[in-house]
């Protein structure tokens, strides 16, 4: 059992690890940014197709999707930052501590989750500057919850693969392909709306799900039905991501 | 002497390749223990098996009591380690690795552990530079505060892989002035080092180590008497005199260039004051002398055949005798 404390200071190491690097910071907030931009202004006229959610705009409906892609590329970088320690050596030097190896992990994906807080209240921020009205505190939470949730699951998936690799290009070919995967999603489109083959696509995509949970306190329609299917979703990526890591932990102790 | 560390058949294999090969080793409690060996030899394998980042193949190993297999984490606790490639986070200040260290060591409430953490920046001469980022520090500087970390949590037990790999003259000074204290103190310390002198300065045993096996161990002393005698370097104007004659009378004789004849001896006790005198009476004139004793790199040559890559000019500064 990790001791909690030992993950509290690993996480607290880790958060400032990527808070010290802008280089870091620039796809948890700039390119989603740049994407809220791009598709609030640019496909604006599509909040006027019939069965867009009533009552909302494209910027309110971008907010969810531009979180889901912050908390996604928080995971990137995570994994990022874990092949900066193993290369560095410094992943070892943690190891060589009484610390448990999985207690070094956990401590990452919550430092993880922290910068995917960090762009779930930037977001938050941005929308309620520029009018967006999310549904009541309750909403806020369930938003920021995801976006930890989502960023630590995907964080899961990249830091095993920093694990398994020691190599920075496998981690960051994840870049491009969580904006790819976002895109094959309901982030950035009413999933009703889109057309086939990309609304089957979607239908299948754990993201929608997540991308849903995160959309409903922005343009209403946050239900039960909604939370459970996000958190349903959390729970395949965590998996995943759970069950890859204790693999690339395991083979990282044999390989050396 | 109770034993700090052992190992047993220790066998590492990467793929085809066995980079450390049936490997036995005992190193007492209290011991500086010096594993030397060229790049490759295998030095840093056996470090990462006995510290608990690298599973053996096969064989086993205890550090400080505990299998490193099997009671990792109790072995993680006696230890205390600087690896080879400096591990340290360059965003990261001296304080901030400190308290870090002390933390995952379970010491963060510990006001004692925090005043020792001091202590160690400021005898490692880092008090200046604590509160600036590590990416700041010069590599002496960085070898000094990972010495720092790996003795914070006062271990039984402490691996220094190649301490002193690229670093100045008054840095590594340094180090070893502290591995004397932490000897003095009874830490156990296992040292590898390239450094035929470091080895030479530091280690109450040796143990050489060429393509994953050990090859020769032993107190330096011990293995240096067992592959030479001492070795009197002269140049001599011989005059009238047969200096090879007076001189084979004393021991083996090798013709250097030029006047530089040497004469091997029975032993550190040898008369050279009659070698001199023996010369004079024959009307040779003795330039001079060189009184060369065997060293670890000879003691190398000895046992693999060829020098010490990377032993740089410590090795260089040290005369061969190779054989008896």
């Amino acid at each position: 059992m990790a001791n909690l404390g030992q993950v509290a200071v690993l996480s607290g190491r880790a958060t400032r690890q990527s808070l010290r690097n802008p280089q870091f910071l620039a796809p948890v907030l700039v390119l989603p940014t740049l994407f809220l931009i791009a598709y609030a202004g640019g496909v604006a006229g599509g909040a006027n197709l019939p069965g867009f959610p009533a009552g909302a705009g494209m910027f309110e409906f971008q907010l969810g999707g531009d979180m889901l892609l912050s908390a996604m590329m928080a995971g990137v970088i995570g994994g990022v930052t874990q092949v900066v320690d193993i290369q560095s050596k410094f992943f070892d030097r943690l190891l060589l501590t009484p610390t448990s190896a999985s207690a070094v992990v956990f401590g990452r994906l919550v430092g993880i989750g922290m910068l995917g807080l960090l762009g779930g209240v930037f977001f938050t921020v941005i929308g309620l500057v520029f009018g967006g009205r999310p549904a009541g505190v309750g909403g806020v939470l369930m938003m920021l919850l995801l976006q930890v949730l989502t960023a630590m699951g995907f964080g899961a998936v990249t830091v095993a693969i920093a694990l398994r690799t020691g190599e920075g290009n496998a981690v960051q070919i994840f870049l491009p392909l969580g904006i790819v995967l976002t895109m094959f999603s309901s982030a950035f489109f009413p999933r009703h709306l889109l057309l086939s083959p990309l609304d089957t696509v979607a239908a299948y995509n754990p993201l929608s799900y997540i991308a849903d949970g995160l959309h409903a306190p922005w343009i209403g329609g946050l239900t039960a039905t909604v939370a459970w299917r996000a958190v349903l979703a959390l729970a395949v990526i965590w998996l995943v991501g759970g069950l890859l890591c204790a693999r690339a932990l395991k083979h990282r102790a044999e390989a050396g | 002497m109770s034993k700090a560390i052992e190992a047993r058949g220790l066998t590492r294999r990467f793929g085809e390749v066995e980079a450390v090969s049936n490997l036995d080793l005992d190193v007492g409690t209290g011991e500086v223990f010096a594993f030397l060996g060229p790049n490759g030899a295998g030095k840093t394998t056996t470090v990462r098996m006995l510290v608990t980042l690298l599973k053996p193949t096969s064989g086993s190993a205890t550090v400080a009591g505990y299998d490193v297999v099997t009671q990792a984490g109790q072995v993680r606790r006696a230890i205390g380690v600087t690896l080879q490639e400096l591990s340290l986070d360059p965003m990261m200040t001296a304080t901030e690795l400190v308290a870090l260290h002390l933390s995952l060591h379970g010491l963060g409430r510990d006001k004692e552990a925090a005043e020792r953490g001091k202590e160690l920046i400021a005898e490692l001469g880092l008090t200046e530079a604590a509160e600036r980022r590590v990416m700041t520090y010069s590599v002496g500087m960085r070898r000094r505060l990972d010495l720092a970390l790996a003795l914070i949590h006062r271990p039984q037990v402490l691996f220094l892989d190649e301490p002193t790999t690229g670093l100045d003259p008054s840095s590594r000074l340094v180090i070893w002035d502290r591995i004397r204290e932490l000897h003095a103190a009874g830490t156990t310390v296992f040292l590898t080092t390239q450094y035929l002198e470091e080895a030479d300065q530091l280690a109450d045993r040796v143990s050489i180590i060429d393509q994953g096996r050990i090859v020769a161990e032993g107190a330096p002393e011990a293995l240096k008497t067992e592959v030479g005698k001492p070795r009197l370097d002269l140049r001599v104007e011989s005059g009238p005199a047969d200096v090879d004659s007076i001189l084979s009378g004393y021991g083996q004789v090798v013709r250097g260039g030029g006047d530089l004849v040497s004469v091997s001896l029975a032993d550190e006790q040898s008369d050279v004051t009659a070698i001199i005198k023996a010369l004079a009476d024959a009307g040779a004139t003795v330039r001079s002398l060189d009184l060369v004793r065997p060293s670890l790199e000879d003691v190398f040559i000895a046992k693999t055949g060829r020098r010490l890559e990377g032993a740089g000019k410590d090795a260089d500064q040290l005369s061969v005798i190779a054989g008896g």
